[in-house]
């Protein structure tokens, strides 16, 4: 280990993630050891263990923790041939060597090789000792594991430790490794919500204090009030009664009265102390919590290393990978979803940015290009930068493939800044490589980077110089779990829009509101924007009529923009993410749930999702705007029926007959489906078949029996089966028309719909 | 008064008083009076002991005017009411929104809708009823409710336990497994299992 170039570096990071788990198993094998000393089972665990250690050693030519496991291993041998029966002593000095092979594998022990050496000789000496201390006749052994470590490694033993070491390298290595930083421990995500749920409810309580101290201050000074009273009494007692009874009583009142003044004050001050530590104490213990969600850069990038030297390989370049600033905290969320963009990003560096080895040695540049993964904190975000020192981009090749897809005409091409130009690699489907390679060039890399890196609300920007290199620069945030969003009122209840999300906010006079085809649009810089209220997008109320102003957010971009009418502004707050309960799937509209400075739930509105309802409802015709409904009531409505079956060919038989008969039908295909069908929807008649998926037919009717809305909603069951007990059910359950597809001809059915709704058209 | 000296200052009618309690409390024991609380403990023992089945500890609590009991061990958390935000595009009457309790949101359901049981007036429940919020299920899948009143939780045996009546045993959809006598009422005990599988799938 004297030359410590850095391929020697990553093999000694390899060792020590190896040792990290071998030691776990040494140690454990030898507590047990401890209790049970010939047990067959832990002798193999911790051998094999020591066995692994001194081959991966060996690899690596770290001399000194070959010589330590090869005497553990030793021991371990001769016991488990029975020659030797462990003792105490034994498992103290094994368990020594397993704390020396740690040292050992430290960078920071290196230089000081001559006191490793000597600690080393302290080991063998004690195993020594220990020996000495068992039983006679094994001192052989004991020459033996004190002898200079010739024995050769076996074959195998090197390959096995081999594959276990590009198995370590090839899956992301356990938390408990982080290349010399602190010790991880690994945690459940269920645990770690509950801990961010405790922990700001703590500081949710810690909050209140502050408000009481403030009404123990109201009180206090209704104590200064009393006092002038009592003081004004005193002072008008007639002349001569300064010394009688009254005066007495009055002087009683008002000395208990400044007792009270005085122990008040004392609480108060403890109230304020208590109220001041607590909350520092809640606020510490919200944002370790929040902080411990980070994980090191270097965690999530260790494996890149290796694919990326493999990759080259595969081109025919050589390359290697410089990961600066690995002990970054990033967010455990945000570093998942960075896998796949970063990935992408690497591939790019090596196919399209390293030039081969020949133009590299033509440009004077070392054969072996480097690609740097940088991370680094800036300004509040994340900043993650991938970048090559290979040729750059081709601005005039870039310029020329730009016209040749017919992207912009020649003139508005020459007419693009170099940052404009950049722009249009993050085009979907494009690509300026004329060959499609296996590992880059279909045109589907960078636009996916883009995407992705936005799903995680960030941007990626793109540089280059001629003959120095790309580099592709990504803005993250810090966390997933904290938002910055516009709090606001819709329907009497707060919302939060990500501000990321919102073009800008205004409040104009109502007076401003024009309508259009009934649609109301007010003027926003030089276009009109159509509005439209969250209430109806999110189906919960009617907007506020009254008042002068309207309180506007403006979603979307460009002519597609919406100004989306709130009930008021509450103001931005920066709300910490919190899952909705799975069961109850996605809500639409809706991406996640926080909790407010009061504990109060809020809502976190999905502003693509919202931008898609509005484009619905708009094309769909049914925005109403902020005016109230419309006059108009859907006059002769038809009658609307919906089949629930399983059976795409009963299904859509139903539906013809039905529609053919002019009643409109809706479909669902099981009862779960039904039932959802059946409350988000007007409907005045159900056809359910019975043995269905999910949910079956007796029990969406007897659901529906159960609901106060749909209780009134007549049933027709359609079922295959027709003994006279699957009868009796359906119609126990609640049907009102018990039919079975073997009678199955259209004029019963239809026959029957009438009966119990009347004909198509009301 | 006492019948002895018209004497009506309070320190001695405080003598009186306590000379009267003491005669009250030092007099002998009725006859009999033994015997009968000596039966009244033996039989208690006796009772608890023919109890072999092992007894049940239910939380008892009332929507409208129902009284309902839940099985004690899925009950997580009895705790004030508290503001919920309603979820948008839910038309069904159960969701009724999501509530923050220690911290952690839950979905807030109306059990009285899921039970079938009508907005009716409470019974007039003598003293002040509290209404509370009631966190059942297991592990990351519960579930909140709001209770107009709860009682606590209340242990019982077998015995206590009659059969449901007919219409509520003949309903294919029911959630009540037992009718449990307490206090004079007739409590319907709820299948504890059953309602939260159906909560499950009402919520999806």
């Amino acid at each position: 280990m004297s030359t410590p170039d850095l391929s020697q570096f990553s093999m000694l990071d390899l060792f020590r993630a190896e040792l990290e788990t071998q030691s776990q198993a040494l140690t454990g094998g030898l507590l047990a050891l401890e209790r049970d000393p010939t047990s067959a089972t832990h002798l193999e665990a911790a051998m094999r263990a020591a066995h692994s250690l001194k081959g991966s050693a060996r690899i690596i030519e770290l001399m000194p923790a070959v010589r330590v496991a090869h005497a553990m291993e030793e021991i371990l041998v001769a016991a488990q041939h029975g020659t030797l029966r462990l003792t105490r002593g034994h498992i103290d000095a094994l368990l020594g060597g397993v704390d020396l092979l740690a040292l050992i594998a430290d960078p920071a022990t290196e230089a000081d090789g001559a006191a490793v050496t000597a600690q080393i000789d302290g080991f063998l000496a004690a195993l020594a000792a220990a020996e000495a201390g068992g039983t006679a006749g094994e001192t052989a052994e004991l020459a033996e594991a004190g002898a200079p470590p010739s024995a050769p490694v076996s074959t195998v033993a090197s390959a096995v430790s081999a594959s276990q070491a590009s198995e370590a390298f090839g899956r992301d290595l356990p938390a408990g490794e982080t290349g010399g930083g602190e010790r991880m421990i690994r945690i459940t995500a269920q645990s770690m919500t509950r801990l961010l749920g405790l922990a700001g409810e703590s500081l949710i309580e810690a909050r209140r204090l502050r408000p009481f101290a403030d009404s123990l201050t109201r009180l206090r000074r209704q104590h200064g009030a009393l006092a002038k009273a009592l003081d004004a009494v005193r002072a008008s007692l007639p002349p001569g009664t300064e010394d009688g009874p009254t005066a007495q009583a009055l002087a009683l009142a008002r000395g208990t009265l400044e007792q009270g003044r005085h122990q008040l004050e004392e609480r108060l001050a403890e109230l304020d102390a208590l109220d001041r530590r607590s909350t520092d104490l809640a606020n510490r213990l919200y944002g370790e919590t929040l902080a411990s969600r980070m994980r090191p850069f270097e965690d999530g990038v260790r494996a890149y290393a290796r694919r990326v030297r493999d990759l080259a390989h595969a081109l025919g370049k050589s390359a290697r990978l410089d990961i600066v600033g690995g002990s970054t905290g990033i967010d455990r969320d945000i570093l998942d979803q960075l896998d796949a963009p970063l990935g992408h990003l690497l591939r790019n560096a090596i196919d399209h940015g390293l030039e081969t080895p020949e133009r590299r040695r033509a440009a004077g540049k070392p054969e072996e290009g480097v690609i740097r993964l940088e991370a680094r904190h800036h300004a509040g975000l994340l900043q993650i930068i991938v970048a090559d020192d290979g040729g750059g981009i081709d601005l005039p090749e870039l310029r020329r493939a730009v016209v040749a897809r017919r992207l912009i005409d020649e003139a508005g091409a020459a007419a693009l800044s170099e940052a404009e130009l950049l722009e249009f690699l993050f085009l979907p489907g494009f690509s300026m490589k004329e060959t499609v390679s296996d590992v880059s060039g279909r045109g589907v890399g960078l636009d996916a980077v883009q995407s992705m890196v936005r799903q995680v609300r960030g941007t990626v920007r793109v540089a280059a110089r001629p003959g120095e290199g790309t580099s592709f620069l990504l803005e993250l945030p810090l966390t997933l779990s904290v938002i910055r969003t516009l709090l606001v009122e819709i329907g009497g209840e707060p919302y939060a829009l990500p501000l990321a999300g919102i073009a800008r906010t205004l409040k104009l006079p109502r007076a401003q509101v024009e309508t259009l085809e009934g649609r109301p649009h007010v003027g926003f810089g030089d276009q009109r924007l159509g509005l439209v209220t969250a209430h109806e997008l999110l189906g919960q109320g009617e907007a506020r009529a009254q008042g002068d102003e309207l309180c506007l957010v403006v979603i979307g971009a460009g002519t597609g923009s919406y100004g989306l009418v709130v009930d008021d502004f509450l103001g931005e707050r920066e709300l910490v993410v919190r899952p909705l309960d799975p069961r109850l799937g996605k809500i639409k509209d809706i991406s996640a749930a926080a909790l407010m400075e009061d504990g109060a739930p809020v809502l976190i509105v999905d502003m693509d999702d919202l931008l898609r309802s509005a484009d619905k409802l708009a094309s769909a015709g049914a925005l109403r705007g902020p005016q109230g409904p419309r006059a108009s009531a859907p006059a002769n409505r038809r009658k609307r029926v919906l089949v629930v079956d399983d059976s795409l060919t009963v299904r859509e038989l139903e539906r013809k007959l039905l529609e053919h008969h002019g009643y409109e039908v809706g479909v669902a295909v099981d009862g779960m489906d039904g039932w959802n069908a059946v409350r988000s929807e007007a409907y005045d008649l159900m056809v359910t078949d019975v043995d269905m998926p999910r949910m079956d037919g007796i029990e969406l009717v007897t659901l529906m029996r159960r609901d106060a809305r749909l209780r009134a909603l007549p049933v027709m069951i359609v079922s295959y089966k027709d003994r006279e007990e699957d009868r009796r059910r359906g119609l126990d359950a609640g049907a009102d028309y018990y039919l079975t597809k073997g009678s199955f001809h259209d004029e019963t059915l239809i026959q029957a719909v009438t009966d119990l709704i009347g004909p198509a058209a009301g | 008064m006492t019948s002895r000296t018209p004497d009506n200052s309070p320190e001695s009618a405080r003598t009186a008083d306590s000379a009267r309690a003491g005669r009250l409390l030092d007099r002998p024991l009725p006859p009999g009076y033994r015997a009968e609380w000596a039966r009244h403990f033996a039989g208690a023992r006796v009772q608890a002991g023919e109890a072999d089945a092992p007894a049940d500890t239910v939380l008892i609590f009332r929507l409208g005017g129902e009284w309902l009991a839940l099985p004690a061990d899925l009950v997580t958390e009895i705790t004030e009411p508290r503001r919920s935000h309603s979820l948008p595009h839910r038309r069904d009457r159960l969701v009724r929104g999501i509530v923050n309790v220690r911290g952690e949101l839950l979905v807030k359901i109306a059990l009285a809708e899921l039970l079938g049981i009508e907005g009716q007036e409470p019974a007039a429940s003598q003293g002040t009823a509290f209404a509370r919020l009631v966190v059942i299920g297991r592990a990351d899948r519960r579930v909140a409710f709001h209770a107009d009143e709860v009682h606590g939780l209340h242990r019982h045996g077998p015995e206590a336990l009659r059969a449901l009546p007919v219409t509520v045993d003949k309903n294919a959809a029911r959630f009540a497994s037992a009718v449990l006598d307490w206090d004079g009422r007739a409590v319907g005990r709820l299948d504890g299992a059953g309602l939260l599988d159906a909560v499950d799938r009402s919520l999806a």
